[in-house]
């Protein structure tokens, strides 16, 4: 059903809903003039067309309009054609001149709190006869409370609208470049003192509602012996209490901006040059910093004009001590260990290698430091052969010459020469570089 | 005591026994008391007992209870005598810091600017203010450290998280109350007035230090 609606809505939007403001704008205007008596209800062609060329003034100043297409686009859902006489007349729907009426009620709300109360003493009075059965009770909340719920919202909307934008407006007068200001201030001080009474007569409205709430509260017994009745009147009095209670809220709300922007407004009138001026200082005193700041290394820095400033700053630390119970400690389990033969002698095989290793590298490299020392050369090469062979372990060379070059690398009485010709082929599997450490002065 | 004049014989009360420390604390900490909240018992404390406790800071602690008001609304703190701060020695005081300054001082225009209107602040509206308002690179500067088109999530989360840090410290001063943390929403407090006072010689004579710079630079 919902998929079927919202189908029949795309399809006829173009024409269900005004496309321009050309079209809701000549709707008001015919309904204004109707409401004036200025044009007959139905209207004729020529007053429509007139309607159209006022609107023309205000939407399109200077440009000529197509009547046909407009009067096109409104005949499907915003008039229909009657005949009078000899002559064809137009008369706006009833869906036209709700729309009108939503539109109106919004940007132009109606504060009669006298009229308000008087309606609603009227549509939601509750008297004996709507409490007496449960059918006259859904009654009185389909069509004296739903009306009338709907008139209260958009009342309280509307005032919380206007109060909004009248307090927006009111930022205006912190600057400076606006004249008469005082005068202006008067102005706005009416303007929210008359918002004061609009809201107090609204509150006064709401204190109706207790009236109310109580009648229902207690006609609690005549509806307890049926659970259909008692359902019913239930539901009823939940949805009452909690859309007083929520436009009680937003009553305080409003009030509660008025008062404060009234009273402020009285001060303003006092000190408003100064404040104009402190305020203005204040924004070219950010600007400034903001401008003349600098950024290092995650940090901003201020101009060196600016002072950093003191304040006292103490802030009790406390660390926290985790509460052990030593009453009730449980022992933790100690698993018991397992000893892994295999895996012991393997480990022990290979410390074993290591320390053979490094005592044989100790050895050889004590072994040719004495060389050197007695003024002896060591070719690498063939050192390295000897190593080689007797140990049968590469690494104790390659460590053995590598340490002798760190000793001896940096040595002034030593130098490492290296002969740089290319090795064409080599005799054994392994070749070494030709480095020789001979004396300096040899 | 010695000297009437700084009797304590106010602390034997039974309201001193029950809010005294709680506003010695608060005040020690650098906090802004204003009647609100919780904080309104301190406030009536201290207002009740204002000339005592401003001769127990000034003779014991070589500070100044202050009593100040933005419009309408009184709030109280220590003020440092110039040039020094009396017992308030080695970490017991802290320097506001340069990018602490500048956000405050946003605060403060902001506060001013909503004479009428309500002081809370969403991260939403900060960021209006850095990434669209009229002065955007300049906040960027200041807060990014350098200008661009785009800012990528981790360095916009990170100078989120800076900024939430001088809110935190704004909190702890009582210059703002939080309304939702998490979602860096708040209330900016009347006490923010006194960042007003603190930099009220800068404020007055900003021209003359943007003249000062200006010569500095030519």
């Amino acid at each position: 059903m919902q998929k079927e609606q919202l189908e029949k809505i795309s399809e006829t939007f173009d024409v269900l809903l005004p496309q321009s403001k050309e079209i809701f704008l000549l709707l008001v205007t015919l309904q204004n003039k109707i409401d004036k008596q200025e044009i007959e209800d139905p209207f004729t062609q020529r007053d429509f067309e007139d309607a159209v060329d006022e609107v023309a003034r205000i939407v399109h100043p200077g440009h000529t309009t197509q009547k046909e297409n407009i009067s096109k686009k409104l005949s499907q859902f915003y008039y229909t054609t009657l005949k009078k006489g000899n002559e064809y007349r137009y008369q706006l729907t009833v869906f036209a001149r709700d729309l009108v009426s939503i539109i109106m009620t919004e940007v132009e709300p109606q504060f009669e709190e006298t009229e308000l109360i008087h309606t609603f003493k009227r549509t939601l009075q509750l008297n004996e006869d709507d409490l007496k059965t449960i059918r006259n009770f859904e009654y009185w909340y389909n069509y004296h409370y739903e009306p009338s719920k709907r008139i209260i919202m958009a009342h309280s909307e509307n005032l919380q609208r206007l109060v909004e934008a009248k307090t927006s407006d009111l930022r205006t007068l912190l600057r400076t470049d606006i004249s008469n200001t005082k005068e202006l201030i008067t102005r706005f001080i009416e303007i929210f003192e008359q918002l004061g009474r609009q809201t107090v007569g609204l509150t006064e409205t709401m204190n109706f509602k207790l009236e109310l709430i109580d009648t229902i509260k207690n006609a609690e017994q005549n509806f307890l012996d049926k659970k259909e009745s008692w359902e019913v009147y239930s539901k009823i009095r939940t949805e009452v209490e909690k859309f007083f209670d929520n436009i009680d809220l937003r009553v305080l709300s409003i009030n509660d901006r008025i008062q404060l922007s009234t009273s402020r407004l009285k001060t303003l009138y006092d000190t408003l040059q100064y404040k104009q001026l402190f305020k203005l200082k204040i924004e070219k005193f950010l600007i400034f910093l903001l401008k003349n700041s600098t950024w290092s290394v995650d940090k901003v820095l201020l101009p060196e004009n600016v002072t950093a400033k003191k304040i006292p700053y103490f802030r009790e630390k406390y660390t926290k001590i985790p509460n052990l119970n030593f009453t009730e400690v449980v022992p933790k389990d100690v698993p018991e260990l397992e000893e892994d033969a295999e895996y012991k002698k393997l480990k022990e095989m290979m410390n074993m290698r290591v320390l053979n290793r490094q005592e044989a590298i100790s050895k050889w490299l004590e072994l040719l430091s004495k060389k050197i020392e007695d003024g002896k050369d060591i070719v690498f090469e063939d050192c390295f052969k000897d190593i080689y062979n007797e140990e049968k372990n590469l690494e104790v060379p390659i460590d053995v010459c590598f340490g002798l070059i760190q000793k001896y690398g940096r040595s002034k009485d030593m130098e490492i020469v290296i002969d740089q010709s290319s090795i064409i082929k080599a005799k054994d599997d392994l070749t070494t570089w030709k480095m020789k450490i001979i004396p300096s002065n040899s | 005591m010695e000297n009437e004049n700084h009797s304590l014989e106010f602390l034997n009360t039974e309201a001193s026994a029950k809010y005294f420390a709680d506003c010695d604390f608060a005040l020690k900490s650098g906090k802004h008391i204003q009647h609100y909240n919780s904080e309104a018992k301190l406030w009536d404390y201290i207002s009740d007992h204002y000339e005592q406790l401003m001769n127990y800071y000034e003779h014991l602690f070589g500070v100044f209870l202050k009593k100040e008001s933005n419009d309408r609304d009184v709030y109280f703190y220590l003020e440092f005598p110039e040039g020094g701060s009396g017992k308030f020695t080695g970490d017991r005081h802290r320097i506001m810091d340069d990018r602490h300054l500048i956000i405050s001082v946003l605060l403060l225009n902001i506060y001013k600017e909503r004479f009428f209107d309500s002081k809370e602040l969403k991260w939403t509206q900060i960021e209006q203010i850095i990434d669209e308002s009229e002065h955007k690179e300049l906040w960027q500067k200041t807060l990014y450290g350098e200008i661009k088109r785009n800012y990528t999530p981790n360095e916009k989360e990170e100078m989120k998280r800076r900024f939430e840090r001088s809110l935190s410290l704004f909190e702890r001063l009582g210059w703002i109350n939080w309304i939702e943390q998490e979602a860096c929403h708040f209330e900016i407090m009347p006490s923010i007035d006194r960042v007003a006072r603190l930099y009220a010689n800068e404020i007055t004579n900003v021209e003359l230090m943007s003249e000062y710079i200006n010569e500095q630079l030519s």
